[in-house]
């Protein structure tokens, strides 16, 4: 299989997934009607959860796009240039971004019900996306490597 | 850069030019121009014979250091 083809599946990946974050949205906000019907004490939590939430959503989305113009990059066959660094670095303070509604969610959660079982999946994604970060910077500086190579490689007659 | 690309003046007394050297040579204009405005980041040794041949000098003619000088 050519590194195109695999480019486009990833793409197509990449577009599936984000349409599921943007119908993740839609959920989660239906899911937190249904969730102060069923315990009318905590509807004072719905708007706050619910903004934690999709805030978290629109980050993975820009996460995606950007990972979209950076396999659209790799497409194009001009991948090593300073551009992609930049989109990996990008990619890294966004994920890193995504862990403070997370760490406020988990607060306000534990604020409001202490003790909640659900602030461990909270905790889980907070490690996760600190992993993810640290991945994309790893990644961003071999680019920036590759990149002065390429430049030196270029550069040589 | 400590390293000076003396290519012009070589070129100028074999009165040769760009595109003839480039053709003698066997890299491209843009290879040649990048080494000739000190562009370029390295050199060939195979580079560096095929230019010595078609100017008829010494690598040393084509490049010379200079010592950088702060202030």
């Amino acid at each position: 299989m050519n590194i195109e083809l695999k480019t486009v599946i990833v793409q197509i990946g990449v577009v599936i997934m984000a349409l599921c974050t943007v119908g993740g949205m839609l959920v989660l906000h239906a899911i937190s009607y249904d969730f102060v019907r069923e315990y009318p004490e905590l509807a004072h939590m719905r708007v706050p959860v619910l903004s934690f939430g999709i805030l978290f959503l629109i980050f993975v989305l820009m996460i995606l796009v950007i990972a979209f113009l950076f396999l659209q990059r790799i497409r194009g066959g001009n991948v090593f240039e300073t551009k992609s660094v930049k989109n990996l670095q990008a990619m890294g303070w966004i994920t890193l971004a995504t862990i403070l509604p997370l760490i406020a969610l988990y607060l306000y959660t534990e604020r409001n019900v202490a003790g909640s079982i659900t602030n461990l999946y909270v905790i889980v994604a907070v490690l996760m996306m600190a992993v993810m970060a640290v991945f994309f910077f790893l990644i961003a500086s071999l680019f920036e490597q590759a990149v002065r190579y390429k430049e030196e490689n270029d550069l040589t007659v | 850069m400590t390293i000076i690309i003396n290519l012009d003046v070589e070129m100028a007394k074999q009165k040769m030019s760009l595109t003839e050297l480039s053709e003698q040579v066997g890299i491209t204009m843009s290879n040649l121009s990048n080494l000739k405005t000190g562009k370029a980041k390295a050199i060939r040794f195979s580079t560096l014979e095929a230019i010595c041949n078609a100017l008829k000098c010494q690598p040393g003619d084509i490049l010379e250091f200079r010592e950088d000088r702060m202030g």
